[in-house]
């Protein structure tokens, strides 16, 4: 036999189902802009009928449905677009960075407006051509000095530049460190609360968002790997589980289960390193971006500043062979024109003392004491030419330039097209994942309906209860 | 570049979406709408700032290629200027030797013209003592010819400049060792003597040739010896003409170099113009249909993002 008050309890089952729905709708609704929300649904389930099987059930015909129940609120959202999202992010992450520091370097190096080295060494250049001419002229001696000096300064101001922008960087990367160890063990506790509601068959959407936009954050700067593990046999068939996170390309954690490790920045004695728990970690990221131009010999900075080194060093070099086979005013030959040291000698690089004392130090001729010979300059000058085939310091440095150029093109389009995948990904991701206001007000629409009908059903067993109890037996009243 | 890859995103989505119709959320098409703008700004910004500079190389990666052709340019211009400047000071020479040697020139016909009158044996023993004594002061110019100074440099002692190439004590003239010519480049590697050999000119023999005159003159000689001196006399102007010849000869040649500086000049400023500057009419235009394209996305944008089924329901 059946219940007499069967219908009202299959109502209300229904009332309290679509009501959760309705709920799911509105959370939606308002999270609609929330960064890093995956929109939710409840998952609508008919109870079991009436009777079910066995022996001694009763024998009716067919089964009679008991309703409704919001069996679970699951998060949409796909896990393998997660992880492709996140290695796009890395890539970007690096790209973009990469794609920073070059163009730091190249606004540095920039000679566009002739206001850099290559314009120092015209100026030079025209100055040594004048004494070549007034080889007497104690004015232009004076004006090749200052030129000379104004040389040397252009040189210090591009090393000083260069290597203050690339000390400029410790500060990011221990800015980034301290992020992504802060996320690091933000995801741990997470982790650990997770860990405690799912094997009581909850399922914290929130706090799996909560993780996932961590995650999404720390793969801009690694490139990293999620495994999940479930965290237990009561946990729901929808649950997330636990994440742990490797660097991609290493079997070091940096977080398992609700324990983070500390990414540390480590000198192997040349070079700077990534490391978790003293295990070398390389990627692509941000982060790793960063510790290459800081700290290793393939880092921009460095390479330019050995090229501007390179360059000096031949300059002075050449500079002072042919100063000292010229002779001065006075019959003696010349001394060093340039004093430098040959470690870093775009830093270095000064005028010789004797240069600083005396014009006249200056070997202008190169006869010896013929007092109005200006041979030795016009050698000097010839240094400088810009077109004396390849090899030169001129088309030294123009190479220079143009490789600067051509590296931070390729940077930017590196970055273009990372950036367009990320984004192509991103969209993808959103399209399963974020919150349709039309599908949410369609559902509604829906639910209300639904929520309605059944309020109605209700009352229609409320009659039907009336009718029996009220009016039953009454015949003939 | 980035129209193909627009393309190509919304044609990866439909094959992912494996012909199905792709879910679009209103999140999506502001993040889309505000992406594109924000692509959009960048290229006007990038445009714009092509149209204020009036370049279109404002730093090495816009054109790398470009970039080293333009330092390359820039200097060569640089060089052009400074040989246009050096072609004025082997102008002065060229022209206060040829100057001087015109001056010469000119003393040494004097001197002639004397020698045949002297050789006129009528003449008496005062006219020849005038003739002596005005051959003597003609000499002594022709010193201070050779001995000429500009701006305290010696014109005729090549690169000896601080020195006088003639020595004249008490009417002994000695003339100095012949020195390597003054040269200077006006052009790429191409060194050019502007100083005049001046002890090629005014020689040991110029000067003794002179002092022999003069010494016919006052010891009487009869007017056939004096007038055997003539061919002496044509030897001096000879020498004086075959080096303003050279003078002349040099000139050309500096004027045609010169010329020929001009118009390299003019091509380098060309060529650097168009590697670094920008087609005004066509940033311009680029300009205008980008801020076309802008207005356009921001119009779509404001329609599209707007309406959602809330705005329909009852």
């Amino acid at each position: 036999m059946r219940s007499t008050f069967q219908g009202l309890e299959t109502s209300l089952r229904a009332l309290h189902a679509q009501q959760s729905a309705l709920q799911t709708t509105g959370q939606n609704v308002a999270n609609a802009n929330t960064a890093g929300y995956t929109r939710q649904r409840a998952n609508l389930q008919a109870t079991s009928p009436y009777p079910s099987g066995g022996m001694n059930s009763p024998q009716i015909a067919g089964t009679i449905g008991t309703g409704v129940e919001a069996s679970s609120i699951e998060r949409i959202r796909d896990q393998y677009l997660d992880a492709q999202y996140r290695s796009g992010e890395a890539q970007v992450g690096y790209a973009d960075m990469e794609s920073n520091i070059l163009k730091t370097v190249e606004a540095i190096m920039n000679d566009q407006e002739g206001a850099g080295l290559s314009g120092a060494m015209d100026e030079f250049w025209s100055s040594l051509q004048d004494l070549s001419i007034n080889p007497n002229d104690e004015g232009i001696k004076t004006v090749v000095r200052e030129k000379a000096v104004s040389l040397t300064d252009t040189f210090h101001y591009l090393n000083s530049a260069l290597t203050t922008a690339q000390e400029d960087l410790q500060a990011e990367v221990d800015g980034a460190k301290d992020d992504i160890n802060s996320i690091a063990s933000q995801i741990a506790d997470l982790n650990q609360k997770i860990g405690e509601l799912e094997p009581s068959g909850y399922l914290p959407n929130d706090l799996y968002d909560q993780r996932d936009l961590l995650v999404d954050k720390l793969s801009s700067y690694m490139d990293i790997k999620v495994v999940r593990t479930s965290s237990g046999s009561g946990a729901n068939r929808a649950a997330a589980g636990i994440y742990t996170i490797k660097v991609a390309g290493s079997s070091e954690e940096l977080v398992q289960g609700n324990i983070a490790k500390k990414v540390e920045t480590v000198s192997n004695g040349s070079d700077l390193e990534i490391q978790i728990n003293g295990t070398t970690v390389s990627s692509t990221g941000s982060f790793q971006s960063l510790i290459r131009n800081l700290g290793t010999d393939q880092s921009i900075y460095k390479t330019t500043i050995d090229q501007l080194d390179q360059l000096a060093l031949t300059l002075t070099t050449e500079f002072n062979k042919i100063h000292g086979n010229g002779y001065k005013q006075d019959g003696e030959k010349g001394s060093d024109f340039f004093t430098f040291s040959s470690e870093n000698a775009s830093s270095t690089i000064t005028l010789s003392d004797d240069i600083m004392k005396s014009t006249d130090n200056i070997a202008v001729g190169a006869e010896g004491n013929k007092k109005s010979d200006g041979g030795n300059a016009a050698k000097l000058a010839e240094l400088l030419n810009p077109n004396v085939g390849n090899g030169t310091i001129r088309s030294a440095y123009s190479e220079m330039i143009g490789e600067i150029g051509v590296k931070v093109q390729n940077a930017n389009r590196l970055k273009e097209n990372s950036e367009n995948v990320r984004d192509l990904l991103s969209t993808k991701r959103d399209s399963v994942s974020s919150v349709s206001l039309d599908e949410e007000m369609t559902n509604m629409i829906k639910f209300q309906h639904a929520y309605n009908a059944a309020a109605r059903s209700m009352t229609v067993m409320d009659e039907m209860l009336d009718r029996i109890i009220n009016n039953m037996g009454v015949v003939g009243r | 570049m980035r129209c193909l890859t627009e393309s190509l995103i919304i044609w990866a989505l439909l094959a992912a979406s494996g012909g199905k119709t792709m879910r679009v959320t209103q999140s999506m098409i502001s993040q889309h709408t505000l992406r594109n703008m924000s692509n959009s700004y960048e290229k006007l910004m990038n445009l714009q700032e092509r149209a204020t500079s009036g370049k279109k190389l404002n730093r090495p990666s816009d054109d790398p290629i470009g970039a080293v052709k333009s330092l390359n340019y820039r200097t060569n211009l640089n060089e052009n200027n400074q040989y246009k400047e050096n072609f004025t000071e082997a102008y002065k020479w060229l022209d206060n030797s040829d100057g001087s040697l015109e001056e010469a020139n000119k003393v040494m016909q004097r001197i002639r013209e004397l020698t045949v009158s002297a050789s006129n044996g009528t003449k008496l023993e005062d006219e020849r003592e005038a003739i002596r004594l005005e051959v003597s002061g003609l000499k002594e110019h022709l010193v201070s010819i050779a001995n000429k100074n500009i701006e305290g440099k010696f014109l005729f002692n090549g690169i000896n400049t601080g020195q006088a190439p003639v020595d004249n004590k008490n009417g002994t003239i000695v003339v100095g060792a012949s020195e390597k010519p003054i040269s200077i480049e006006l052009s790429k590697g191409l060194p050019i003597d502007i100083s005049t050999d001046g002890t090629g000119v005014f020689s040991q023999a110029f000067f003794d040739n002179l002092t022999k005159l003069e010494q016919s003159l006052a010891e009487g000689s009869s007017g056939e010896e004096i007038g055997d001196q003539l061919s002496a006399m044509d030897e001096n102007i000879n020498s004086i003409i075959s080096a303003r010849t050279l003078i002349g000869a040099r000139t050309n040649r500096l004027e045609i170099m010169e010329a020929r500086l001009n118009e390299q000049g003019e091509l380098l400023e060309k060529k650097l113009s168009d590697v670094e500057d920008i087609d005004f009419e066509k940033a311009i235009m680029d300009l205008q249909m980008q801020e076309t394209v802008q207005r356009a996305a921001l119009a779509v944008g404001a329609k599209i993002m707007q309406p959602s089924l809330v705005d329909f329901l009852a």
